[in-house]
């Protein structure tokens, strides 16, 4: 009997050892599109690194390192390391760079332009940058598709999985799709934001006075010299047609600002969007990664233990829920203003912290009802028959479960948490200056709502609404993808992971 | 022929060789109110014994605890009070390591077969699982052929438990060989045995990962279950109800347990798979000795599968003995109420089926004496009232159980409010109750005009009918609409039923009709209800009318040569044995 057993498992490395080919050509198409941009991936790498790092510091010695003044040297040692080496990264070359295709130039007397990619006006230069980093942002989406479809074909051993009719499902979910790109729209103008805008953060908020621009005086017939700052001020939207300049037009130094300027002291309103996706994105995933994770674990503590584990959380989370946001928020603004966590993004960071302990009651409720209903699933009492460790038990019998949930609500409430912070920067408590946020140009944009400069209010308030309804949408799109019921029977822990996605 | 009928076998001639003692086991629930509540006894103090390789039934209707007891037994519930000896061991006591691995020797099918695999994972994972969390094979070597003191090194250790253990070793010249349950083969293990003059080192290499040989386990589980190899990547969803139970019972094998607690296994299946899974595991058991406990609620199921059966009811058991023996002359009042509800295809067969009143009481205040006694056919009569007739016995039983499940329907906040306000509520009507339990009786002149009256309407004089009805009895009598009544005698005289249109008037205008000396009784009881006191009046009849069924809780008493026990009072030498009853019951 013992001399026929066999070993018919094969583990992924053999796997991929007897076909290596798909996996080969998936590998090396992944390795070729990130080389390529590699630069720019060890800068946003490490720029996060960085960050992180210095939050950590701050942490633990109570003020932002590599920021203060009086830095501790082994935290300004790290920080500093992971500073030199995001440098070292805008140095190595990249495909999509402002330096390969430069949209910044100046007109000279023949009417051609010079410092331009190719001699072409800003305009068609800026454009084809911002197709460019597009079609690699999808490109990479697709090989990443790609790649998870190679796996299915060659290296899967299971012929189905559960995954499979989700996915079916979300791929024949319109809307769904139309979230998810405006989504990644969004995102690639968050991640990308120093290539995609027409000038730089530096430049055009930071220190305006800096750098310079050159610029064709038609008066005088020669190429001009001023600073950033005084070019912004002269090119401000100020709601008469004098001082204004609209969205897709060029200022009187030859820039071109796609979404137009703002109000004084001006400056393109596109690259301010763009720097403050970057800053509603990393307040959004902050805040909810944080309120997720503390959502996920006492969803699962609670319902795997109930009773008084159940009621202490129902009780805090009613006490946080009880607390006016607006009046807390105003709070803490005041208490921790001269705090070092202020210093990262202009409170930024402080924000998403808030948001972080504010929403996860909402999220936790979101899932307790799923996580309940998992826990009474019998597959929870087998695994304790058998002597499961409770953790064990809560992480693969019961979280596969409410992650769905996590993620419908998660997105769902990342719109909140985008709208939260716009409102609050209109308020003028949330992210001050001079840090981008798209509540604030929603506020600096408002008196001029009526007049020429209509632009600096509507185009940000529009970009809000369509964020928020994309992330909805895709929200509807998962919860309808994880739901059994909108293409026939299937399991009952399912339908339960998907019923309370309504709201 | 197997080990297990043999283990049977010798058993009946020698001394029984239990697995499984419980003793006095209790399993309450708390109700998790926040104010101290009644707790729900479930398993409310039970005793039987598993005998190794047998199979023991139990069986009882939904929420008798039949399943509560079940969990118990594998440590899915905490025990309140009693005692699980498995092997000689209390296991309610065990924890940390110690009950670990204890729950390898008892495992659990679950009754549902779509709840009970966790449907995200492959079949292979799922049976997996238990052999992952134990770290199984153990791999535990046992040395044979020396008194020398031994040391196992190497990927072996020295087999410390009472299992089998996983690999031997035959001492002088270092044979193995590797227990069938492992798949290993046995030239996949080399062993190097030095001896010394008061030691034997065996060190061992096996040059098998243990994740091969789990996977390698998994995939013969799945053959000995009836399923194929390569299920082992399929998803649960891929599978109908009858192989997800196989999926189940491999998952429960995986540990290779002694003892398995199946929970109703084939309740949710079609019936044309219920008896495959059945056979499926009466070969498992016969394969490897499993000693099962078959909790289940279909009858001729249990008598096919087991050896043995035990009948609860309300977290006790009222039965318990041989199955065959059981099945054919059931001692225990409840068994042979639960046995004659078996459907009977013969249709010239005048077995009379006996209908039990009302519903189980609630096992959050069980009645006191015999959990039985709300709804016994052939309860124990005071002496005082043997003389009574059934129908004022059955009517004063009958007000006793409508006002027990009074007490337990749930009063909300508004109808407590109207019933101190003195309005009406769905509890009011004691008087209806009345007229429902006990016969009403008319005086002889009105009696006669009732016949007149129906001789009337049955010959078609409605309007003379409605003229006596009218003469004799007065609308103000009664706070029934007299118009609606007269209406439904004449239509019941119409549909033939004469009794039922003479009752509908004698409940309304008539007497009750009790034998004096029980009536006073009676009275004071309605009269405790209609001042809202339902409570006194409840235990106002009980001490009037209550016997010993109502004051103490019976004994098992040996009811047959084989060690059958059943729990009824009626066993005591004093009263008449339940079955004597039964027959004059039926005549």
């Amino acid at each position: 009997m013992s001399s026929q057993h066999q070993f018919e498992e094969v583990p992924l490395r053999e796997r991929l050892a007897t076909n290596p080919r798909p996996a080969l050509v998936w590998a090396v198409g992944l390795a070729l599109l990130l080389l390529v941009e590699l630069g720019a991936v060890i800068s946003t790498l490490f720029g996060v690194f960085e960050l992180v790092a210095s939050v950590a510091i701050g942490a633990v010695s109570g003020a932002p390192q590599g920021i203060g003044p009086n830095s501790d040297a082994t935290g300004a040692v790290v920080v500093s390391i992971l500073n030199s080496i995001e440098q070292f990264g805008n140095t190595l070359p990249t495909l999509l760079s402002r330096s390969l295709i430069p949209n910044q130039g100046h007109q000279v007397a023949s009417g051609a332009w010079e410092g331009t990619f190719l001699g072409l006006p800003p305009a068609y230069a800026w454009f084809f940058r911002v197709v460019l980093i597009y079609a690699y942002l999808f490109l990479l989406l697709w090989w990443a598709w790609f790649g998870y479809r190679t796996f299915v074909e060659h290296y899967r051993q299971a012929d189905w999985t559960p995954r499979d009719d989700v996915v079916d499902r979300l791929r024949g979910h319109r809307w769904g799709q139309f979230g998810l790109v405006i989504v990644v729209l969004f995102v690639g103008l968050a991640l990308f934001a120093p290539t995609i805008s027409p000038t730089t953060f530096e430049q055009d908020i930071d220190r305006p006075y800096e750098f310079e621009v050159e610029y064709f005086d038609e008066e005088t017939g020669t190429v001009e010299t001023t600073t950033a700052g005084d070019a912004n001020l002269v090119s401000s939207s100020q709601g008469t047609p004098a001082y204004n300049t609209g969205p897709l037009s060029y200022d009187e130094f030859g820039r071109f600002h796609p979404f137009g300027t703002m109000n004084l002291p001006g400056g393109d309103l596109f690259t301010f969007m763009a720097y403050g996706a970057r800053v509603s994105l990393f307040i959004g995933v902050t805040a909810i990664a944080i309120s997720g994770f503390i959502a996920a674990a006492f969803g699962l503590l609670t319902a795997y233990y109930k009773g008084f584990a159940d009621l202490s959380v129902v009780v805090i989370s009613d006490s946080i829920q009880a607390i006016p946001v607006l009046l807390l928020l105003i709070l803490i603004n005041v208490v921790f203003a001269d705090h070092w966590l202020t210093s990262f993004y202009n409170g930024g960071l402080l924000l998403a912290l808030a948001f972080g302990f504010l929403y996860w009651p909402g999220l936790w409720r979101a899932v307790r009802g799923p996580a309940f209903q998992v826990s009474e699933q019998e597959w929870v009492d087998a695994a304790r028959s058998y002597g499961q460790r409770s953790t064990t038990t809560m992480r693969k019998h019961m979280l596969p479960y409410i992650l769905g949930y996590l993620l419908v609500y998660g997105s769902l409430t990342i719109g909140g948490i985008i709208i939260t912070t716009a409102a609050l920067s209109f308020l003028n408590i949330g992210i001050g200056a001079p840090t981008p946020e798209w509540g604030r140009a929603v506020a600096d944009g408002r008196s001029y709502v009526a007049t020429e400069s209509w632009h600096i209010a509507l185009i940000p308030g529009i970009l809000i609404v369509l964020v928020v309804t994309a992330l909805n949408a895709f929200g509807d799109g998962i919860r309808d993808a994880i739901d059994p019921q909108s293409q026939g029977g299937e399991g009952a822990a399912n339908e339960a992971a998907a019923a309370g996605g309504g709201g | 022929m197997s080990e297990t009928e043999e283990l049977r076998r010798s058993d009946r001639t020698d001394e029984r060789n239990d697995l499984v003692n419980v003793n006095g086991l209790k399993t309450y629930y708390e109700s998790g109110g926040i104010l101290g509540s009644q707790p729900v006894k479930a398993v409310d103090g039970v005793d039987f014994d598993i005998e190794r390789g047998e199979t023991l039934g139990l069986v009882g209707e939904s929420g008798c605890g039949k399943t509560t007891l079940g969990r118990t037994l594998v440590r899915l519930e905490r025990a309140t009070d009693g005692e699980v000896l498995f092997d000689g061991e209390d296991i309610t006591t065990f924890s940390g390591k110690r009950l670990k691995k204890w729950r390898r020797d008892a495992q659990i099918v679950f009754q549902d077969p779509e709840s009970s695999l966790n449907d995200r994972m492959t079949v292979g994972e799922i049976i997996q699982e238990p052999l992952d969390v134990h770290d199984w094979p153990d791999l535990d070597v046992d040395v044979v052929g020396t008194q020398k003191e031994v040391t196992v090194s190497g990927d072996g250790h020295l087999n410390e438990d009472e299992r089998e253990a996983d690999i031997t070793v035959e001492v002088p010249g270092g044979a193995i060989s590797v227990r069938d349950g492992v798949p290993l083969p046995q030239d996949r293990v080399s062993v190097d045995v030095s001896e010394s003059d008061s030691s034997v080192t065996v060190t061992l290499s096996v040059d098998v990962s243990r994740s091969k040989l789990r996977r390698a386990r998994v995939r013969e589980l799945l053959t000995t279950v009836g399923l194929r190899r390569e299920h082992y990547f399929r998803y649960p969803h891929q599978f109908s109800g009858g192989q997800r139970q196989r999926i189940g019972i491999a998952r429960a094998l995986a540990l290779e347990p002694e003892f398995v607690v199946l929970d109703e296994p084939v309740s949710a299946l079609d019936v044309s798979v219920q008896a495959k899974i059945l056979n499926l595991l009466e070969e498992l058991q016969e394969e490897f000795g499993l000693t099962y406990l078959f909790i289940a609620h279909d009858l001729s199921v249990v008598r096919h599968i087991c050896d043995r059966v035990a009948v609860m009811y309300l977290g006790h058991i009222m039965e318990i003995g041989e199955s065959d023996e059981l099945f054919q002359n059931p001692k225990n009042p409840y068994t042979r109420a639960l046995l004659s509800a078996i459907p009977d295809p013969d249709p010239t067969d005048d077995k009379r089926r006996i209908t039990l009143r009302g519903t189980p009481p609630s096992p959050r205040d069980p009645p006191k004496g015999c959990p039985f006694t709300t709804r016994c056919p052939v309860k124990i009569r005071p002496s005082e009232y043997d003389h009574l007739d059934e129908e004022t016995w059955e009517g004063i039983e009958l007000l006793r159980e409508i006002l027990r499940e009074r007490s337990r329907a749930d009063r909300s906040f508004t109808e407590m409010a109207r019933g101190v306000l003195g309005m009406e509520t769905r509890f009011s009507g004691i008087d209806e109750i009345v007229r429902e339990v006990f016969p009403h009786r008319l005086d002889p002149e009105r009696e006669q005009a009732l016949e007149r009256a129906i001789e009337a309407a049955d010959g078609g004089r409605e309007d003379e009918a409605r003229e006596i009805l009218g003469q004799h009895f007065d609308p103000e009598e009664t706070d029934a609409d007299f118009d609606d009544l007269v209406d439904a005698f004449i239509s019941d005289v119409h549909a033939g039923s004469h009794e039922q249109a003479r009752s509908r008037v004698r409940d309304r205008f008539g007497e009750m009709d009790v034998p004096p000396e029980v009536r006073s009784d009676v009275e004071t009881a309605i009269d405790h209800v209609r001042s809202g006191d339902e409570d006194t009046a409840r235990e106002y009849l009980r001490d009037q009318f209550g016997s010993v069924c109502d004051a103490e809780s019976p004994q098992h008493h040996v009811v047959s040569d084989t060690g059958r026990t059943s729990y009824c009072h009626r066993h005591r030498a004093e009263h008449e044995e339940p079955e004597v009853v039964f027959e004059s019951l039926v005549d």
